[in-house]
């Protein structure tokens, strides 16, 4: 569920821009895929740039409540959101939590759509960084204390 | 009576004024033969009780008495005649009892009931499981189902954005054009226009891999007479058989409504194609359409002879194409010259024209409709692509004659592989838009789970992941459906419920899986990709990428319960026609009936809506209902498209470009011309991201006016026609279906600049005529239609008529009627404080956003009076007021393209 539109934007690349020519002159639209989508277990979060980041943050304490880690995902634009939003859950965590940073590239397809017939549909795949961030409950927090966790809130 | 009343009150009303006009004698035989009819016609009126309930269920309960009916003398005696003769006039013979229920739902009885019921309206295949949940309604020549009655729309949107929502469309119809590439290509152009984006020569579609969409005219009428939107699929051809002359195949999907429009447009387009370039015999003869069918089915027999065999074969067993079955003993036969219409009517259309054949192939495809992520895994548990063993010897079954061939061999093994590719995705709308791809797969019945189980996502995680980026290969897109042989062969050979019922019951242990060997029917499909929304650059909060993707599934008939039941059982929710307009209200396109008004369905559309809201108001006491004169609306239930349109060319001063297409309005769809339209609105949006940046400020704004004066010629090309419009509120509101949109003025702008959330402006009540006024008004006609002189017996008629419509016009202040919204004489643009450019056509919350968004029409040079009016400050605002409110609303108005 990642905010498409402003991917491009994030480094300037004459790849792009040369896109752009082609789609000003030869009348093609870009129209843009979704992102391959991983699989989605009980404890991933997948952050994009319009989700209330409020009610992400609650979404990922409660997780927590019933398991020990969280993954948080973002990309593109929204890696800052995804990492603000594991550091916010750090704190609050008061020292019970960790977080380990996992990054990876993510191949993005955007389909070239004709708007004169005499053109072929083309296909244009680019690649945009991803962050994978675990939130996990520290061994030595949940030894001491499971009762802990009504200090999250 | 009547008459009497009237004079005695004019005497009061009028006195000594009237007494001198009045005549010195009245010819009282005269007067009263005038009279006479009138008179008759009130006796019989009071005679005769108009209920059909008896006099004594006409009583007050309180008057009514035990054994009434025995004893007449309990009634009262004002009573007693009309019962008395009631009583002797009673049907004597006993009603006849209704049969049984046992009876009525015995097999045969209950099918001939069935056939009988769908006579008028055919029904859908699905029929009598969504008659059980839905509401349906009689619409397009169909028995369609619009809403479950158990879901609210919500769940509907839930389903398309978390789940899988499952539709029939099945009421599309399928038009199939066979013919050599270039002939189909020179005929079908006359029908669209390259303008509109994607025509039928589109080169991505014309391999078959992908679908295309088009927007189809009348003959060589663009852009006026549109006729509507339609859907195609080229037949892919295989590597070894390319040539020039090979005979391709074409299916066009369009709308029941427009159904026999198309069909005849097609057969003009072709026939004067057929003209200027390939003069066959029949053509070089035939002049007319008429004559040229006469000349076609007389000259070409087999042709006849195919027709006639093809349709038995194919309604033998199918329920719900009723009227096919009665089709045969009429077609077979060669019939009169005159009777050719009637039987045309008849008879599925097959027409020839040229080298091109036509063939309506209605009713006899099966569509379904899955919108929703877990389309993909709904689709992947409940096809299971047939195993086509080699076999040695040869069969009569359909699959091992076909794929006995080695290129089709080859294909099914490449469409296997594709298609395990495909289900790993996850959601449709990671894979090529518009999609095709052919698959042939087992009987769903027998991969049936034994209860409704939600389909799981597989767990595993996929490494390459741009392995379905590039466009398959031609082959991947076959399907043996495209064969009428096998389509009628998969059905005829297909295991009726019971039997397989039957063989499982055999079983030793139940509930272990139907192994049925080489009699198990493979059934072919098509598979199509919907890509739903898709990426806007513009567009404040656009909805969510991908939304309302899904897959469409073709079927051969005769199919459609066994596929629809298997869906359902993985849980992928059923929904009907509303929730088609509520997705596209959400995905932010146009619906077609709806979001077509220049086309003649539309059109119907709108009267029927019209109609319906008239009736409901009427209704309604004048206290529990808006009145629409205080409120300022000219037409609360009716879109006046063309006067709207006509109104701003005369305000601007170009009723010479109106004069120019015939006084008809048509909606833009030119895509170079929106596109240039819509950078400009965007234009505007963006000078308020940068406006500290004066210099890049001003080179906007030179461009700016570069674009305007661009458009301004443009304005006068196309001075009539509309232009959609995606209108999204800016703070609160929400717009709704046939509320006004203004152009805002200047304060109101600034208003916005100041302070966005302060309300924005009202509308002041309108005047409405007292009641004083109009009866004022009402002698005043009277006084003139006396003085005209004319019959004395005609004004009294024409008097009372006008207190008829001066009534209808007092409870509905003139909206209670149907106005003709095509010659309306009422100021649209100006009778309100801020200046209408249009109307919304279909809008609502959008649950998908969570602001309300509405799609409509505005007047092009109204929308060129907009811009002028936009100050360097704002994205282009409009203000959007409904039909029961005072309050306008601001919105942020864009093209969609």
């Amino acid at each position: 569920m990642q905010s498409v539109e402003d991917r491009g934007k994030t480094h300037p690349r004459s790849k792009s821009a040369e896109l752009k020519d082609l789609i000003d002159q030869e009348e093609f639209t870009l129209r843009k895929r979704l992102p391959r989508k991983l699989p989605k277990r009980k404890n991933d979060v997948y952050v994009s740039r319009k989700t209330d980041f409020k009610s992400q943050l609650e979404r990922c304490k409660k997780i927590l409540d019933l398991e020990n880690e969280v993954f948080i995902h973002g990309l593109g634009a929204a890696i800052t959101r995804a990492s603000n939003l594991a550091l916010t859950l750090e704190l609050t965590g008061r020292g019970s939590l960790s977080t380990a940073v996992h990054t990876s590239t993510v191949e993005l397809v955007d389909d070239l759509e004709p708007d004169k017939e005499d053109n072929e549909p083309d296909t244009f795949s680019r690649n945009n960084s991803a962050i994978h961030i675990k939130v996990y409950k520290v061994q030595s927090a949940l030894l001491v204390t499971s009762g802990e966790d009504s200090s999250h809130r | 009576m009547m008459v009497k009343q009237k004079g005695t009150k004019r005497k009061r009303e009028e006195g000594d004024d009237i007494l001198k006009e009045a005549p010195r004698e009245i010819g009282v035989v005269e007067y009263v033969e005038n009279r006479a009819a009138e008179i008759k016609a009130l006796h019989k009126y009071l005679g005769v009780s108009r209920s059909n309930r008896l006099v004594m269920q006409l009583l007050p309960k309180g008057l009514r008495r035990r054994a009434l009916s025995h004893n007449i003398k309990r009634l009262p005696r004002r009573l007693r005649e009309a019962a008395k003769k009631e009583y002797v006039n009673r049907d004597t013979k006993a009603r006849r009892k209704p049969p049984s229920r046992k009876f009525r739902r015995r097999p045969k009885n209950l099918l001939e009931e069935y056939n009988r019921r769908q006579r008028k309206h055919v029904w859908l295949e699905t029929h009598i499981w969504h008659a059980k949940r839905f509401k349906m309604e009689e619409k397009w020549g169909y028995k369609i189902p619009i809403q479950p009655t158990d879901k609210s729309k919500r769940a509907s949107y839930r389903s398309t954005k978390h789940h899988c929502l499952i539709q029939d469309h099945s009421y599309m119809c399928c038009i199939e054009l066979k013919g050599p590439e270039h002939c189909l290509l020179d005929g079908l152009c006359h029908m669209t226009n390259n303008s509109t984006g994607q025509t039928f020569a589109a080169k991505g579609c014309l391999s078959g891999i992908r679908e295309g969409h088009t927007m189809l005219y009348c003959c060589d009428q663009y852009p006026l007479q549109a006729i509507g939107c339609a859907s195609f699929l080229w037949k892919p051809v295989t590597g070894s058989d390319i040539t020039v002359k090979t005979v391709r195949h074409l299916w066009i999907w369009v709308h029941p409504a427009c159904h026999d429009q198309i069909c005849q447009n097609l057969e003009k387009s072709f026939q004067s194609s057929g003209e200027v370039k390939t003069v066959t015999p029949a053509n070089s003869t035939g002049i007319s359409n008429r004559d040229n069918d006469k000349t076609e089915t007389d000259d070409t027999p087999q042709d006849k002879s195919i027709t006639s065999k093809s349709v038995p074969t194919d309604s033998d067993n199918n329920e719900t194409s009723k009227d096919n079955s009665i089709k045969p003993n009429l077609s077979s036969n060669n019939l009169q010259n005159n009777d050719t219409d009637s039987e045309k009517e008849l008879v599925p259309l097959k027409v020839k024209v040229g080298e091109v054949e036509i063939e309506s192939l209605k009713d006899r495809l099966v569509r379904l409709r899955l919108t929703g992520p877990a389309s993909q895994t709904v689709l992947a548990q409940t096809l299971q692509v047939a195993d086509m063993l080699p076999q040695a010897g040869s069969s009569d079954l359909w699959w091992h004659q076909l794929y006995g061939r080695d290129h089709m061999a080859i294909a099914h093994t490449q469409q296997r592989q594709f298609w395990n590719e495909v289900t790993k995705c996850r959601s449709p709308g990671e894979l090529t838009p518009h999609l095709v791809l052919g698959l042939t797969v087992r009987d769903p019945r027998i991969l049936m789970p034994d209860i409704r189980t939600k389909a799981t996502e597989t767990q595993e995680v996929e490494s390459d992941s741009c392995a379905m980026s590039e466009a398959p290969v031609p082959d991947v897109s076959l399907s043996a459906i495209w064969d009428q042989t096998v389509r009628s062969n998969v059905k005829q050979t297909k295991l009726t419920d019971q039997k397989l019922n039957h063989l499982k019951s055999d079983h030793l242990i139940p509930g272990t899986p139907l192994d049925l060997g080489e009699k198990e029917s493979k059934i072919p499909i098509i598979l199509i990709q919907t890509p739903g929304v898709r990426s806007r650059s513009n567009g404040q909060r656009s909805t969510a990428p991908s939304y309302g993707s899904g897959w469409d599934i073709v079927i051969p008939a005769g199919w459609s319960m066994a596929f629809w039941v298997a869906f359902n059982y993985r849980c992928a929710r059923a929904g009907g026609l509303r929730e088609s307009e509520s997705l596209a209200h959400e995905q932010g396109v146009l619906h077609f009936p709806q979001g077509y008004p220049d086309t003649v369905v539309g059109r119907e559309d709108e009267t029927n809506l019209c109609h319906q809201l008239m009736d409901t108001y009427n209704k309604k006491p004048p206290a529990k209902r808006p009145n629409y004169t205080k409120l300022g609306i000219q037409c609360p239930f009716q879109f006046p498209w063309r006067s709207l349109v006509k109104q701003w060319a005369v305000k601007e001063e170009m009723q010479d470009e109106w004069n120019q297409t015939g006084g008809n309005f048509y909606v833009m769809r030119d895509k170079t011309i929106l596109k240039k339209m819509s950078k400009v609105l965007s234009d505007v949006t963006w000078r308020k991201l940068s406006n500290e940046n004066k210099e890049s400020l001003f080179t906007t704004m030179v461009s700016m006016l570069n674009k305007n004066d661009e458009l301004l010629t443009l304005g006068n090309k196309h001075t009539n026609c509309l232009v959609p419009v995606e209108v999204t509120m800016v703070t609160r509101g929400c717009s709704e279906r046939f509320a006004n949109i203004a152009i805002p003025l200047q304060e109101d702008l600034a208003r916005l600049v100041s302070n966005p959330k302060s309300g924005a402006p009202m509308e002041t009540i309108h005047k409405e005529e007292t009641r004083r006024e109009k009866n004022e008004e009402k002698k005043k006609k009277r006084k003139l239609q006396k003085s005209g002189g004319a019959c004395k017996t005609e004004t009294m008629d024409s008097a009372g008529k006008n207190k008829v419509g001066n009534e209808n016009k007092n409870s509905a202040d003139g909206q209670g009627e149907a106005l003709d919204v095509d010659e309306i004489s009422v100021d649209l643009i100006d009778s309100c404080s801020r200046p209408v450019i249009g109307y919304i056509k279909e809008g609502g919350f959008t649950l998908g956003v969570g602001n309300g968004r509405g799609l409509g029409f505005v007047s092009f040079i109204g929308l060129l009076k907009l811009l002028d009016t936009v100050p360097h400050k704002l994205p282009c605002t409009v203000l959007v007021r409904s039909t029961t409110s005072y309050q306008y609303r601001y919105a942020y108005i864009n093209i969609p393209y």
